[in-house]
């Protein structure tokens, strides 16, 4: 009886443990799992509920062209980007990925389908990717990965770069094929806007946005800028082009470029991925992953 | 810190005779002996506020200096609070305490950009919330996260820590009655 009695108590005890941590974190969060397409919102009244717009942005770089670090001046004639579990959420606490906490999702809303865009759409600055009806509130984070597609242009590649790079009469054409998948995921969108509230009735947007300076600098960036001290530029690209052409997956990439400058390639991918100004927690996935 | 600098004027005094008048009782008083109001008197005060200060910086500590900064109140979709950084990549305002809740401070230079939440709960007070200043000051007043410590129990967990201590109270002293048994 008495032994019973002290592990009554103990187990009380533990109880209340658990709710104080519970309670400390955050009395009134529930965190939901992401749903698919639709489930969020099954549940609510018409009123409730609005259309969450996701676009995708390559910036003026992919849409007008820019000179790379080294000198090159580049034009992109598609940029094909395939993003899969595109994720908006409403996150509280607010997400902020560089403190390294785990994204907490009161409510979150997906796209249903993987869905491949061509960043250098002719007159559009963004490229709808999908939307979706959504519970209203202010959704300030979003996840997306980069996965490979199994049909279109870019088939097996969840970035495919084409262009012309030209400089000092030297043309190349390239594409460069990147069958890396890769995951992002970013808190709220940086920008001249806030974006992501989404009134019932009403429609918002969230942004995937994509820094090309990051892989080939920028000359109009200084030369010590980090940016351009990170970014590989063009000139080991245009190095192995054979007969003005360069045609490169990562396999060839790896073959033919410097083990430095593979490296750079390499290590420069994840941080293509922004929300805006605002950059990400990104994850390269293993393949088999 | 707070500074108000009076520079009354004659209708400000007359203003000042009439909330007299109103009162009643110290009519005969106040108009014997009117209660000083210097034409350049000064008044003043001084008030705790809690202030926050944001340091920008680039991964390599560089600072983000005359970065573009705009507060947000909680669910405010328009700017609060705009202005820039200093030489040290700081700013300085003061959240409204009438505004509780997810602060939002963005900042932005050169196509770099972030957001930090800055949590303020409603218990801090002040009458006056200071306007921003982007000079750091030694007068400043840093406020950390500000969830109040035992915050945000519900009845029943409180129910349930009462409980368990008391249950605690009962095993400890079974414990010791079984041990004189």
């Amino acid at each position: 009886m008495y032994r019973k009695l002290r592990m009554g108590a103990g187990a009380i005890a533990l109880v209340v443990g658990l709710s104080s941590g519970c309670a400390n974190n955050s009395p009134t969060t529930k965190t939901d799992s992401p749903p698919a397409t639709g489930q969020a919102t099954e549940a609510l009244p018409a009123e409730a509920v609005g259309t969450l717009e996701i676009r995708a942005n390559g910036e003026d770089f992919v849409r007008q062209g820019f000179i790379s670090k080294d000198g090159w001046k580049i034009e992109f004639d598609h940029v094909y980007a395939t993003l899969a579990d595109v994720t908006a959420a409403q996150a509280n606490p607010p997400y902020e990925p560089e403190k390294g906490k785990e994204l907490q999702a009161q409510t979150s809303v997906s796209l249903a389908n993987p869905q491949t865009v061509d960043l250098k759409t002719a007159g559009a600055e963004t490229v709808k990717v999908g939307e979706v009806k959504a519970p209203a509130g202010r959704y300030n984070a979003l996840a997306w990965k980069m996965v490979k597609p199994t049909d279109g242009p870019a088939k097996g590649y969840p970035l495919l770069l084409q262009g012309t790079a030209t400089k000092d009469g030297k043309t190349v054409k390239f594409a460069i094929k990147i069958d890396q998948e890769l995951a992002f995921s970013c808190g709220e969108f940086v920008g001249d806007e806030r974006k992501g509230n989404l009134k019932p009735g009403e429609k918002a947007d969230l942004e995937a946005t994509f820094h090309f300076d990051h892989l080939f600098g920028d000359a109009e960036t200084a030369a010590t800028d980090a940016l351009n001290q990170g970014a590989l530029g063009f000139a080991p690209l245009a190095a192995i082009a054979t007969d003005g052409q360069l045609d490169a997956d990562l396999g060839t990439l790896k073959q033919k470029l410097a083990p430095a400058d593979y490296q750079k390639f390499i290590g420069v991918l994840p941080s293509l991925g922004h929300v805006g100004e605002g950059h990400c927690k990104e994850t390269v996935i293993q393949a088999g992953a | 810190m707070m500074t108000q600098i009076g520079h009354r004027s004659f209708m400000q005094r007359v203003g000042q005779w009439g909330r007299i008048f109103l009162t009643g009782g110290g009519i005969s008083i106040s108009l014997a002996m009117p209660q000083a109001a210097q034409a350049h008197g000064v008044v003043l005060q001084h008030q705790p506020v809690a202030a926050q200060t944001i340091i920008a910086q680039y991964e390599t500590g560089e600072p983000m200096a005359n970065a573009q900064i705009t507060v947000y109140a909680p669910n405010g979709d328009s700017p609060w609070l705009q202005g820039t950084t200093d030489q040290d990549g700081r700013f300085l305002f003061t959240p409204d305490p009438a505004q509780p809740g997810n602060w939002q401070v963005r900042v932005r230079q050169a196509g770099h950009g972030g957001i930090i939440t800055i949590p303020v709960q409603a218990s801090v007070k002040t009458d006056n919330p200071v306007a921003a200043s982007s000079s750091p000051s030694e007068n400043l007043v840093t406020q950390g996260p500000t969830e109040p410590q035992g915050a945000g129990y519900t009845g029943l967990q409180k129910a349930v820590m009462t409980a368990s201590v008391v249950w605690g109270m009962v095993g400890t002293a079974s414990f010791f009655a079984r041990r004189k048994a």
